[in-house]
Parts: structure tokens; sequence; C-alpha cells
């Protein structure tokens, strides 16, 4: 079962932000221009939510460079989507959503790099003031990484919405589409193979 | 033990996609640069495809107006059955009885040829409308009007297609079906007066060119059948046009003596 989530200030970018009236009638604006066409809009729908659907795409796809094409991907499709879009749920919303519907094929893509490059084992090291810290930290999302990659699509969203950023089970069925019951069951699959994934990366 | 894993690496991911994007920036001029060329593709394709759809549409209802469209389409849309032109086979010409007999039978008998004609089947709509122009005054009493030259550019407007049609049904009914070859002729070249390019033109042409060679006609019918021998109108009726012709020479030379 899906959780409420209370650690909200760490995926700051990726929640969605709380209703204010300006930012509705601003969004509802912009919703309209992008309707009509107005080329000026994309670059101001990508101003104000790139970064929590570039956050969403790493974390989905696991792979910087996907990701770009991933964020990319969305916001040209955008003044095509924006049909579809109802209003019921946000704009941001609306964007992951697009971002889901168009991510298996970038998803396959980064894990056929991420196997090729472990193979030839030629990941460049990061460096941080906090370097044990932060190489502890990307082992560990690395090592999730590589265990979403042996999930399904659809389990893998399921797992990203849900527990990495923290949406409630109804968010994360809207944005994928699907009933919430059917969101519950994806994740108790996906966290049950995680765990036995992880385990048997031998990570402790 | 594996709960906390699970979450530490969890925790780890949402972290790692927080980082600052280095690739923000250009991203978005990513983004940007192919709306504008998508826009771009778009508008050249419409630049190119609808000047072009409207060239195709627009040269063709001209010409199909204007009666320059080629006689086998003309043929295919007016007829309702076959459009192949009849090329002379083994069997057609077996079953067509010779030109020289064409000519020696007696006018009110049918030409065999003709029944090859185009021949919209009479409705009954067709058939009041026949009705009506009987009950009118009758046109083969009135003045015959002379052909217009083909080679004449013709610049009046076309009449509505109503009247032209109902004049082609008229003519048709008097060739084919009263089998009455001046009347015939009176009513082809009234249509031809009004519609010397109209859609049945040409068949009307070639169905008054067999009326003057009922009629006996020698000359004018040798005048009328000449662009069809010539194939003015391509291969329509330019081989019975040509053996229609010779057929007539051959009358002539053996009255003359």
């Amino acid at each position: 079962m899906v959780r409420a989530k209370a650690s909200a200030a760490v995926v700051g970018a990726s929640r969605e932000s709380s209703a204010c009236p300006e930012d509705d009638a601003t969004e509802n604006t912009l919703v309209d221009r992008l309707r009509r066409g107005e080329p000026k809009a994309v670059g101001e729908v990508y101003d104000r939510h790139h970064a929590a659907v570039r956050a969403f795409a790493r974390r989905l796809v696991g792979d910087e460079s996907s990701a770009e094409d991933l964020v990319h991907e969305v916001f040209v499709k955008l003044p095509r989507a924006i049909c579809r879009f109802e209003g019921r749920a946000s704009i941001r919303t609306f964007l992951i959503s697009v971002a889901v519907n168009h991510a298996r094929h970038f998803v396959r893509g980064a894990a056929r790099r991420r196997s090729a490059m472990e193979r030839y084992a030629d990941e460049p090291p990061a460096s941080s003031p906090n370097p044990e810290r932060d190489a502890r930290r990307s082992e560990l999302a690395r090592a999730l990484t590589r265990a979403l990659d042996s999930l399904s699509v659809d389990h893998r969203v399921a797992f990203v919405l849900c527990e990495v950023e923290e949406r409630t089970s109804k968010e994360a069925a809207e944005i994928a589409g699907v009933p919430e019951g059917t969101i519950r069951s994806r994740l108790h699959h996906a966290k049950k193979h995680l765990r036995g994934a992880l385990e048997a990366e031998g990570l402790r | 033990m594996k709960n906390d894993l699970l979450d530490e690496a969890t925790r780890a991911l949402r972290v790692e996609g927080e980082r600052p994007a280095v690739g923000a920036r250009f991203t978005r001029g990513r983004v940007l640069a192919s709306l504008r060329a998508k826009r771009r593709r778009r508008a050249t394709t419409l630049k190119i495809v609808i000047p072009l759809a409207a060239m195709l549409v627009g040269g063709t209802t001209l010409a199909a107006v204007g009666g320059k469209l080629p006689t086998a389409w003309i043929g295919e849309k007016n007829e309702t059955g076959s459009n192949e032109e009849p090329t002379p086979t083994a069997e057609s010409t077996k079953k067509r009885p010779s030109v020289t007999r064409t000519l020696a039978t007696p006018p009110a008998e049918p030409n065999p040829t003709l029944s090859a004609e185009p021949a919209p089947t009479p409705t009954a709509e067709a058939a009041r409308s026949i009705a009506e122009l009987k009950t009118s005054e009758p046109v083969a009493k009135t003045k015959p009007l002379r052909p217009v030259p083909l080679d004449v550019e013709e610049k009046k407007k076309p009449p509505p297609p109503d009247e032209t049609l109902l004049l082609y049904r008229a003519a048709h009914q008097a060739h084919f079906v009263d089998q009455l070859p001046a009347t015939a002729l009176a009513k082809w070249d009234e249509y031809l007066a009004l519609a010397p390019r109209g859609r049945f033109a040409v068949e009307a042409r070639y169905n008054r060119a067999l009326c003057l060679v009922r009629l006996g006609r020698a000359a004018q019918a040798r005048a009328a059948l000449e662009p069809f021998a010539r194939g003015t109108f391509g291969a329509y009726r330019r081989q019975e046009a040509r053996e229609l012709i010779a057929a007539l020479d051959g009358n002539q030379s053996s009255k003359r003596p």
C-alpha cells in the first residue's frame, strides 16, 4: 500500500505546488496559448516545469542523456498533446503523463546503454566535496537503476512515481492512466522484485 | 534490513535526480528549434501541396468545362457501361455489316455501328422530359443550325447543363429510337450550337456525321467525318470514320461513270 509521503521537501521540484488562484489563472492562460499554437508558450511551459519533468525522467530512465532526450520529446510533443489536457490535473502532472507515455523507448535504450557501459566498465567517477557519501549514494542509485532495468516499464513507472517521487497512488494512477488498484499492485510487485535484486547485488 | 536498503537506494535515486541539469538550456534551445523546424516543414508542405492540388483540381475542372478532357475520359464519365473504344476485332467485323452495305441500306434502317454509341439509359425522368419536348414546338421544324467549326475558339458561355442534356436526349431519341435521320440531324445541330464544347459534343458530332451519311449528303458527311479520321479526337471513331469516308468515296466513284 502506498503510504502518505511526508518528506516532500526533498523532492520539491517534482512535487505539485499548492494551488494558488494566480498560478491557476496563469496556467489556464498558458494552456489557452498552447492550444492556439503560440510558439512562445512552449518556452514558458518549459521554463516553469522542466526541472520536474527532468527529475522524473532521470529517475525513470536512469541516464542523463536519455533523460534529456525524453524531456525534449515531451516538450516537442506538447503542442499536439495539449488537446488531450482536460484541466482536471495540473499541467505539470500532464507533462509527467506525457513523459510516461513516451518513456518506453527511452527506458529500453538507456538500459541497453547501461548494460554495455558496465561490460566495458568505463563509467566516469563523480568528483564532489564529500566523496565517500556521494560515492555510496551513487552506488546505491546505480544499483537501484540496474535493478529497475529488470522490471517492466509499467512496474518501473509505478515504483518511480510512488516511491522515488513520493506521489500518492491516486496521482500516480492519474499520470499512468490506470486504476489506483493497479498502481498499488504494480508497486507491491516492483518492491518485492527490487528487494531481491538489491540483495543479489550484494549491497549492505 | 532489506527494506532499509531499498529505502536508502530509493532516497539515493531521488537525490540523484535532483542534481542541477547542465543541459537544461541546451535542451530548451533544442525543443524550440525542433518546433520551429516542424512549423517550417508544415508550412513548406502546405505551400507546395495546396497549390499543386488546386492546380490539379482547377485544371481538371477547366478541361471538363471546356470539353478538352481526353475523349476516353469523357467517354468514361458519360457512359454508364463499358468505356472502352471498340477495336475492330474479327468478331466485331463479322457482326458489323460492311460499310458499303450500310450505305446501300435505306436511310430509315438503323446503322449497326450506332448500336455501340454511348446511349444513356432512358429513365422515367428522361422519358418525361422527352415527352415534354415533344409536346412543345417541334425542334425539327425550326431552321437547321449550322455546326460550329472546330477551329474557331468558342468564347460563348456554356448554357446551363440541364438544357443541353435535354437537347442531347431529344437528339438521341430521334437518332436511335425513332430513327429519323433528318430530325436527328436538326437536333444534333441544335445541341452543337448550344454546347459546341459540351460534354457530349464529340459524340454529337459523330452522330451528326452519321445522319448526313444516311441522308445521302456525302460531301457534308465527308467534311464532318474528316476530323475523326484525322485523329482530332484521338482514337475515338477514327477507324470507323476512315472506313465511312472510304465507302463514301467508293460510292461516288461508282456513281460517276
